[in-house]
């Protein structure tokens, strides 16, 4: 961390600890997709009002658009990139898979970090919680209806797995 | 966005100095707002402090019967806890009508009454809650009404070299309370209307929001409803005719001046129903 | 139904995993190294002459690389009415227009030269509306209207801001009316709204100095692209390369060509140089196209029995400052114009008219939400007035077998059962039955409208695709129809599958096309793709087998007729124990000698929609090569106080012949619902002085999870069509179509106030409610 311009971050993306050199007027977004190659996020609007770059800081799904770099220092980012096991996607990644949840798809990983973040903290969401939580990631294909029961369908599974 | 100076004191102190000594400096809460108006190049500060590291700035608390939220408190901390759950539940559903979850977990209380918005969701119920803002000059603090904090369109009564750094909630206990947001989509969206009623014992309070420069307290009609415990529909009626009566609000993208009062009208009528009815308790 | 293998059965979309997994590259995820970053500027004023452009400023910046301008770049583009400039040229027609663009080193720096660039503008007065636009004296939006290259088959009027007046002429339209019982007249309006793709519009260009040029866009319609791009700069085709990556939505946004010239320009000033052009969501809503707004009138003749004898519609479409799509928008609602009705005597005629708007352009059911929205409107009012239920009336008046529609085709057994479609949303929504006592301000009601769609092309709208047999015969099926969204990808591999008679996992799809390696298609528009390239696939599949069956036939001294194909060999069909397995034979047979036969099987279909041109002056002929009929039904409830309307049910039932894919025609029904949704109680672009006042998604809002009916139902009636694959028939636009006129009706049925405008906000009803109950105080 230093004064000025450019600053010093530490931070860790997807468990692998890094430090980079940033401007303070970077996002998160534009650090992650530029200098990560982690274009899995998205910009839909660039003011927060999509959700399409939706990741987790500090285990909190927010909007990495509105995030700048300098303030993810010392912070622990999680993206689409990060969630899937070594052999295996994650299972809300299958579920949206099975249950036609991906249409057009620019919305699909937000959507994705966004259920992660909730199943996380709650495993056994009903629909009016899962509506309420989706309710910042827009999606112009599906109607949600899909991406719903894909969420309710992993909440099932990833349960099961906890036995 | 231009490029800006950034620094993340450690001390309280620091931070209203940093302030003191820059004058393009802007404070950085949760920026939720901030940096939309900065990519938008409606800012352009030459100095972002941000406030991150004052953990002192960041909790709630009940400490004998006063209740402290932290300004930085982040939006869905509010919303989630479980002490504000149990006593004014109306606050945290206010935290819940503001922007999305996305947006809750960055934004924060204080970030909301700064900015002072017309339509601030933590407006009409602090303001309803007879909240204080408390000031800190980094040695010093001042208190001072919400109501009075917020003078008007993005205008707050902070002097430079302050620093909002919480609110106070005197007397927290036994108010009853429902808050109401009118907008054009059921979340995520500014408000077209928002409200506060309260009932503490036979005294009402009405904030209205969305409907003025700043949110309103409709004192006429509090005082018409004062010392009765049941008023009947018809004295409901009425005070909420003084309310659609006493806004002035404008025609504006998300509804008419029109619409506002007749969305005031009906919805203060129907919560201080709920409020005022039998088992109406929450 | 038969016994299919692929068809039918929810297969989970090939292109989801990359989806999911965030692998999926779309154009902004696109990156070279050195690449240049565009930037545009853009009008101000929605009408105003260009005094000056000066850009030296922005030149001397340092890493800037390109300033272009209409003077560096005097080309013209036009789908089918060449009338858009690249660059505003002599003047700005919409706020908004492009006026001159940069390409720097850096987004930053590109945005900073655009500040250094000045314009002076001497402003003109603006056609702000419809009814400005038609007044005699209008200003005209393009004085040179009658100059600008068209195709013949549009017809722009003299003098005037109508770039096209479609005409439909069907029977005897004043015997007509005098046979009628009663008539009906009404005027209905709807706004422009945004297609709203979740990924702003982009393009990546690279123009080199020996002439060719490469486009990365996200397009739907990278040959069309291609066409019009080479048309626009003068190019060879063969020297245009158009490469699609995936799409984050289109609607129809992003068809035809569209930002896509500005990057070329900056490429033209950079050559040899990528520059990267992605659009912000602000100039998404200004600088693409949107919906035409839409004035209607419409007149009706009904006998004593309620069938309708006679109709007359005329629609004026405001599209913008520049014709586009629009023009074929006018014909396409023209022709379609009374609806899915069976009616003898018809006038219609659909206009397209200039205003200093923005841009008009396709969008999803292409003129065809904006005439069910004045029919559908129509049919209920009538219905109440003739005292006759809603649904029973729509059953008397529909088309049925052996009824001719607008255009005069006849109907048949094949072509869909609409009557079908209104009796599973009625039966679904409990049509008729009582309603629960509620609150005396709660009023709940139900209602219905119908709709027809056939795809929107032109007669030589064709289509072609490969199919290509690996080593170990598994299939790479190629095609053009572009993934945005719908499932295509999904669609095509099944139909594939089941034409190989191979397992769905032995065939992939490579969908995203790039026109230097990928077959040709025509564009990924009108709800066609996996009708029309769904008969190429199959055909492709043909003649890939006929390619296998010719050389097994010489190596069996046999003829291909005597032989059959199936998964994973070829056999003789009156000895099956005769074979060659695949493997054995795709890439060529070899004797044991090593003497070899044959080669690489690549099979190639082609599909032509087979249509006609429509008479100038009727309107009659073959324009449409298959219709989908459907049904959407809604039950409200409306707060009387406040206006505020909750949708308890929505539903929608179409005839979609085949499901290929139940899974990705469900998303494509409720999505287009919910979009159909948002535009009915929701959307719109709001102007004021011909600015817009809404161009982001703080004031520009759509639905959300949180903002769903409490319950909503897609309805499949599978009627096969005699033409498509498998019998499938087109579905993509169609679920977005009379959700508007279904809402409407209920809400006319909860609290007897008929709505002519859209959206229907909670304002817009609590306006309407007021008004009736200020006309009831009057009448006492």
């Amino acid at each position: 961390m230093k004064k000025g311009f450019v600053h010093e971050i530490n931070f860790t993306v997807n468990g692998i600890k890094r430090a980079l050199s940033v401007h303070s007027n970077e996002t998160l977004l534009k650090v992650l997709r530029e200098h990560y190659g982690l274009t899995g996020a998205k910009e839909g609007c660039g003011g927060g009002e999509c959700g399409a770059c939706t990741v987790l800081l500090n285990g909190s799904p927010v909007n990495s658009c509105l995030v700048l770099a300098v303030e993810a220092d010392n912070a622990h980012i999680l993206t689409i990139e990060g969630i899937a096991a070594k052999d295996s996607i994650h299972p809300i990644q299958q579920a949206f898979i099975e249950y036609g949840a991906v249409q057009c798809g620019f919305c699909t990983p937000g959507m994705i970090m966004t259920a992660y973040a909730l199943l996380q903290k709650n495993p056994d969401p009903d629909e009016a919680q899962i509506k309420r939580a989706l309710s910042g990631n827009l999606c112009r294909c599906t109607g949600y209806v899909q991406i719903i029961e894909a969420v309710k369908a992993a909440a099932k599974r990833m349960k099961g797995k906890r036995g | 966005m231009n490029n800006f100076n950034y620094e993340r004191p450690r001390s309280l102190r620091e931070a209203v100095s940093l302030r003191s000594r820059n004058a393009g400096a802007f404070y950085l809460a949760g920026g939720t707002d901030l940096i939309v108006q900065m990519r938008d190049d409606l800012l352009k500060p030459s100095l972002l402090i941000d406030l991150k590291a004052l953990k002192q700035l960041e909790g709630i608390d009940m400490k004998k019967d006063v209740l402290h939220i932290a300004a930085l408190t982040k939006v869905s901390a509010v919303e989630m806890d479980r002490t504000l759950l149990r006593t004014l539940p109306f606050l945290c559903d206010a935290a819940g009508f503001l922007g999305s979850p996305l947006t809750r977990n960055k934004a924060t209380i204080g970030g909301n009454i700064c900015n002072a918005s017309p339509a601030a969701e933590f407006g009409t119920p602090l303001i309803a809650l007879n909240a204080r803002a408390v000031i800190s000059d980094g040695e010093k603090t001042r208190v001072m009404a919400v109501e009075d904090f917020m003078t008007g369109v993005k205008k707050n009564a902070l002097k430079r070299g302050e620093l909002l750094s919480g609110f106070i909630i005197p007397d927290p206990k036994g108010h009853k309370g429902r808050f109401f947001k009118k907008s054009r989509i059921k979340l995520v969206d500014l408000a077209t209307v928002n409200i506060t009623v309260i009932k503490k014992g036979t005294e009402y309070r009405i904030a209205i929001g969305s409907c003025f420069i700043k949110p309103l307290r409709i004192r006429t009609a509090e005082e018409m409803l004062r010392g009765i415990k049941e008023p009947d529909a018809r004295l409901l009626g009425k005070a909420a005719r003084i309310c659609a009566e006493e806004i002035k609000p404008i025609d504006d993208l998300r509804g008419t001046a029109d619409f506002r009062r007749d969305i005031v009208f009906h919805y203060v009528k129907k919560l201080l129903g709920e409020l005022t009815a039998k088992g109406g308790q929450r | 139904m038969k016994n299919f293998k692929s068809i039918g059965k929810p297969s989970p979309r090939e292109d989801a995993y990359d989806k999911a997994t965030g692998n999926a590259k779309y154009i902004a995820d696109i990156d070279f190294p050195g690449m240049l970053y565009g930037k545009v500027l853009r009008s101000p004023h929605p009408h105003a002459v260009i005094k000056k452009i000066d850009t030296s400023k922005a030149e001397k910046l340092n890493g800037v690389v390109a300033v272009t301008h209409a003077a560096k770049c005097p080309y013209k583009m036009g789908l089918y009415l060449v009338d858009r400039p690249v660059f505003a040229t002599g003047k700005v027609r919409y706020m908004g227009e492009p006026v001159a663009a940069v390409a720097a080193v850096s987004e930053e720096i590109a945005e900073e030269a655009l500040k250094l660039v000045r314009v002076e503008y001497e402003e003109l007065p603006v056609v702000d509306n419809i009814e400005d636009a038609l007044r005699k004296k209008a200003p005209l939006v393009h004085p040179d209207l009658m100059n600008y290259e068209y195709l013949p088959i549009y017809y722009p009027k003299k003098d005037t801001n109508i770039f096209n007046h479609f005409k439909l002429r069907k029977g005897n339209i004043n015997k007509g009316f005098q046979k009628a019982y009663r008539v009906f007249e009404n005027e209905f309006y709807l706004p422009q709204i945004h297609h709203v793709p979740m990924e702003p519009h982009g393009a990546i260009a690279k123009w080199e100095r020996d002439g060719k040029l490469t486009v990365y866009s996200s397009c739907q319609s990278p040959f069309t692209l291609r066409n019009l791009i080479r048309y626009a700069f003068k190019l060879s085709h063969k020297d245009v390369r158009v490469i699609a990556p995936y799409v984050g939505g289109g609607f129809g946004g992003k068809a035809g060509i569209n930002m896509e010239p500005l990057a070329v320009a900056l490429a033209k000033e950079a050559k040899g140089k990528w520059v990267k052009l992605i659009f912000s969501r602000e100039e998404t809503f200004t600088g693409t196209v949107v919906r035409q707004a839409m004035k209607g009138k419409i007149k009706t003749g009904v006998s004593r029995k309620g069938r309708i004898v006679a109709e007359k519609i005329e629609l004026f479409f405001d599209g913008g400052a520049y014709a586009e799509y629009g023009t074929n928008v006018v014909r396409a609602a023209g022709y379609t114009i009374i609806g899915p009705y069976d009616i003898e005597n018809v006038q219609g005629d659909s206009y397209g008219v200039y205003t200093n708007h923005l841009v008009g352009g396709a969008f999803r059911g292409f003129g065809h939400g904006e005439l069910h929205w004045v029919v559908e409107s129509q049919m209920d009012i009538i219905a109440h007035a003739m005292k006759m239920d809603p649904a029973e009336f729509r059953r008397i008046n529909v088309l049925k077998p052996g009824s001719r529609n607008s255009m005069g085709q006849t109907i048949t057994e094949h072509t869909g059962n609409m009557t079908a479609c209104i009796d599973a949303v009625a039966e679904k929504l409990d049509w008729g039955k009582k309603r629960m006592k509620l609150p005396a301000h709660i009023k709940r009601g139900k209602g219905l409208a119908v709709l027809e769609k056939a795809p929107a092309m032109p007669a030589n709208a064709t289509s072609c695709a490969r199919v290509k047999f690996n080593e170990d015969a598994t299939v790479i099926v190629q095609f053009s129809g572009m993934e945005i969204g719908q499932g295509c990808i999904a669609a095509l591999s099944q139909i594939c599958a089941e034409r190989l008679k191979m397992d769905i996992t032995k065939v992939h799809a490579a969908g995203l096309p790039d026109t230097d390696f990928s077959p040709y298609e025509w564009q990924t528009v009108a709800s066609r793709i996996t009708w029309a390239v769904g008969n190429a696939v199959i055909n492709a599949v043909d003649d890939a087998h006929a390619k296998i069956k010719k050389v097994a036939a010489q190596v069996f001294g046999s003829v291909p007729e005597e032989l059959d194909v199936d998964g994973e060999k070829v056999f003789l069909k009156k000895d099956t124990k005769k074979f060659i397995p695949l493997p054995d034979i795709v890439l060529g047979y070899q004797y044991p000698d090593g003497h070899t036969i044959g080669g690489p099987v690549e099979g190639v279909g082609t599909f032509t929609p087979h249509l006609t041109n429509l008479d100038k002056n009727t309107g009659q002929g073959d324009a449409a090569a298959e219709w989908t009929f459907g049904c959407e039904g809604a039950e409200v409830e409306v707060n009387t106080e406040t206006g505020e309307l909750k949708v308890l049910d929505l539903i929608g039932a179409f005839d979609l012949g085949t499901v290929i894919n139940p899974l990705t025609a469900k998303g494509q029904i409720i999505g287009g619902m919910i979009q159909g949704l948002g535009s009915a109680v929701l959307e719109e672009l709001k102007y004021k002085d011909g600015k817009v006042r809404n161009a982001s998604f703080v004031d520009y809002k759509i639905l959300t999870a949180a903002d769903l009916p409490e319950k909503i139902t897609s309805i499949f009636i599978q009627t096969p069509d005699a033409k498509g694959p498998y019998g499938a028939r087109a579905v993509g636009e169609h679920p977005m179509i009379s959700v508007p006129a279904a809402i409407a009706n209920a809400v006319y049925d909860a609290v007897g106030v008929r709505i002519h405008s859209l959206p229907l906000t909670d304002e817009n009803i609590l306006r309407h409610l007021k008004a009736k109950k200020a006309d009831k105080g009057k009448k006492k």
